[in-house]
Order: C-alpha cells, then sequence, then structure tokens
C-alpha cells in the first residue's frame, strides 16, 4: 500500500557488498601472500607491513579533501535514512476542468477515498477499510485495505466490491480507473454488517 | 509504465530495510566522524588520536598478521552479506487473491482490472479462525508464508489421525474458496492434550 525504497535499497546494498567483497578479497591475497605471487614481487609481500609509508600518509592528506569527504558521505547516508520512510504518494487534488478560463474545478483524493472507504465498510463482512487514490482524474489508481472477519465470505466480499464500490468510483469520475489494487486483511473483530453476533444465555421453554 | 501497472507495487517483495539502515547509518557516522576529525586538523594542527592510532597499527602490522586476516575475512564476509541481501529476491509479503468475475458495469470499471493480495497474517488468522469451528479443536494457531500455511492444534482427543485430516481438508477448502491462487499448501501438526 506504501512505497518502500527496495529498488534503490537492492542497487546500494549491491554495490556496497561489490566494493567490501573485493577490498576483503584483495586484503586475503596480501595476507596469502598471493597477490605478490601473482604480481611477480611488484606488490606487497605476506611479510610486508600494510602501510610501507608508516602513518606519516596523513601529513600529505589535506584536512579540507577529508572535510569534504566527510560532507559527501554523511549526506548520503542521511539521504539514505530518509528514503526509508514508506512513502504513501497520494495524489495531489485532481483537476476536473477542461478549460481553465471557463472556471476551475477542483477535488481532494481524501473525499473520495473517504467514499470510498464509506461504502466499502457498508459491505457485508468487512471490519474497516482504508482507501487512497494516486494518479490523475483521468487516470486514477485506487489501493483499498479491506479488512475481514475471519468467518466472513471473502470471495463474496471481493464481488461485491467489484460490482458496486469500483463502479460508484468509476463514475463518479467518469474515468474507468487505471488500476485498483485490493488488500485483504483479516480481523476477529465483528464486521459493521452482516455478522453474526454472539450470545451466552440460557434458553427457556 | 505498462497499463495495468499501478504507482505502488501491491504485492511486493521485502525491501531489505534493514541491512539498508545499517549501511546509511554506518555511512552517517563516518561522514560525520571525517567531518569533526577535519575539523580538530583545521583548528588544532594535528589528526585526533582516533585517526592516528588504526593508521599507526597498520603501518605496525605485515599482511600477514592475524589481526590483518581478521580484518579482510570480516570485510569480505560483510561484502558478500551485502550483495546477497541485495541478490536475493526473497519471499513475497502476500500472498495472490482471485478476484470473481465481474458484470458488465464491473468490467468497465477499471481499464488494467482489479488485482487484490492478502497478507500472510491474514491468511494465517484465517487458517486458525477455521480449525475454531472443526469438532475436536481445543486451540488453533497458524503461521503462513507466501507457499505454505503452518497449522498448529491443540486437541483432547486421543486418535488425531482423523482430526489432521479433517483440519487439513478444511484450511484446504477454506483457503481455496476464498479465492487464494495458488492455494498454499497446508501443513497440520497436532498435540494432543493429556
Amino acid at each position: 500500500m506504501r512505497h518502500h525504497a527496495g529498488a534503490m535499497n537492492r542497487t546500494w546494498l549491491i554495490i556496497l557488498g561489490i566494493v567490501l567483497l573485493a577490498a576483503g578479497a584483495a586484503s586475503i591475497l596480501f595476507s596469502s601472500g598471493l597477490m605478490a605471487q601473482m604480481t611477480g614481487g611488484n606488490l606487497a609481500g605476506a611479510d610486508d607491513p600494510v602501510l610501507s609509508d608508516g602513518p606519516g600518509v596523513l601529513e600529505t592528506l589535506p584536512a579540507s579533501a577529508v572535510l569534504i569527504g566527510g560532507i559527501i558521505l554523511g549526506l548520503l547516508g542521511l539521504w539514505w535514512i530518509l528514503a526509508e520512510v514508506p512513502r504513501r504518494r497520494a495524489a495531489s487534488s485532481y483537476r476536473l476542468h477542461e478549460d481553465p478560463a471557463r472556471g476551475i474545478t477542483r477535488c481532494d483524493p481524501a473525499v473520495l477515498a473517504a467514499a470510498v472507504e464509506d461504502d466499502a465498510s457498508s459491505l457485508p463482512g468487512v471490519v474497516s477499510s482504508w482507501a487512497l487514490l494516486r494518479g490523475t482524474a483521468e487516470s486514477p489508481d485506487l489501493a483499498l485495505r479491506l479488512t475481514l472477519n475471519e468467518r466472513a465470505d471473502v470471495q463474496e466480499a471481493l464481488r461485491r466490491v467489484r460490482s458496486d464500490v469500483l463502479p460508484n468510483l468509476s463514475r463518479a469520475l467518469e474515468v474507468p480507473l487505471h488500476t485498483a489494487g485490493i488488500a485483504l486483511e483479516v480481523s476477529g473483530r465483528p464486521a459493521q454488517l452482516g455478522s453474526t453476533v454472539e450470545s451466552t444465555g440460557t434458553v427457556v421453554y | 509504465m505498462s497499463a495495468e501497472s499501478p504507482p505502488v507495487a501491491l504485492r511486493r517483495r521485502p525491501s531489505r530495510s534493514v541491512a539498508a539502515t545499517i549501511c546509511a547509518v554506518v555511512l552517517l557516522a563516518l561522514g560525520v566522524a571525517a567531518v569533526v576529525a577535519a575539523l580538530l586538523r583545521l583548528t588544532s594542527g594535528t589528526w585526533p588520536e582516533a585517526v592516528t592510532a588504526p593508521l599507526d597499527w597498520l603501518a605496525e602490522s605485515a599482511w600477514n598478521s592475524p589481526g590483518v586476516w581478521a580484518a579482510g575475512i570480516a570485510l569480505a564476509a560483510a561484502g558478500l552479506v551485502l550483495l546477497l541481501a541485495g541478490i536475493v529476491p526473497g519471499r513475497f509479503h502476500d500472498l495472490p487473491v482471485r478476484l470473481p468475475a465481474g458484470d458488465r458495469s464491473a468490467e468497465q470499471a477499471t481499464s488494467g482490472g482489479p488485482s487484490a493480495v492478502m497478507s500472510r497474517r491474514a491468511v494465517a488468522q484465517l487458517a486458525a479462525a477455521t480449525c475454531e469451528h472443526i469438532d475436536g479443536v481445543s486451540s488453533a494457531s497458524a503461521t503462513a508464508t507466501d507457499r505454505d500455511v503452518r497449522v498448529t492444534v491443540t486437541t483432547a482427543l486421543h486418535d488425531t489421525q482423523d482430526l489432521q485430516r479433517w483440519v487439513s481438508d478444511g484450511v484446504h477448502s477454506r483457503l481455496e474458496a476464498s479465492g487464494l491462487d495458488p492455494v498454499p499448501r497446508v501443513r497440520v501438526s497436532i498435540r494432543s492434550r493429556e
């Protein structure tokens, strides 16, 4: 129902994984002395120190370069953390007018979503519903989460959504929906309509 | 984007957010550490101890010293874990559900045809709730993956062979009637309460 940064995460994890794996493999090759053998002694052997120049390398390292590198690295990390927050990607207001010179008609998608929720919640077996509209007025996308009672007829609820709820929204917008995704959840709570009432007591004849 | 693909995928695989968040926090920490070290160098003229100590250690250690071996292996292992986290697709969070055929107005309501999924947790709860209505079941719990449903049933019965079949058939038919397509495999384990 929400957008997660899955593709981006995987791309960066693969890039970081390759870099770390290559660095680790190179380190192991140096440690085992294979790197020196393969290069004919041009590179450091297993008994050579890791840093041949010693800690003096720091004296030649410009602090400003480290500062800029640190800022870039920090911003990259911060951007990645912020990208982890799931996004709703809800539609901005739907523009229903054709010619702005003759008048403007805007519709808040949340109003339509509330109507869809109301419509879906009145179906038998539905405990609660949550709707979100994405896309544009010409090509709307509906994401609908339906929570059904655990004893509800799932196919009947879906049939009613398909034959009543989706056509109602489509008629209101006067265009067919681009996509409609329904995510089903199940709950032990009683449905708003069409549920049996549990009771305890004594039957007296 | 094709005519049928929604802007946000309805059925998704793990987004590897734990591994990604750990890496992002490490990157941020390294960035902050580099900035602090560089500022100290610019103000006081010397690099802080936290920077010089590891470099001293690298200058003193040979490539075949145990510490460098361990660091190399740890680096390669971490890289392999991240690479696998990125490559291995992982299980789906939700199971696809078949939608019943609609009438003419239903067909015209969506250009691409609606799609439905049920979460793994919902499938497990549906399976457990079904067991509650089978005679002989004292309590039931279930877990589900995108391929199979494991149902654990507690019963007071001593002969559990028939109950196992009833539970398995009952849950399977309920999941099938709910429209799960394909229907996940049902595995039943019975605990006989003494």
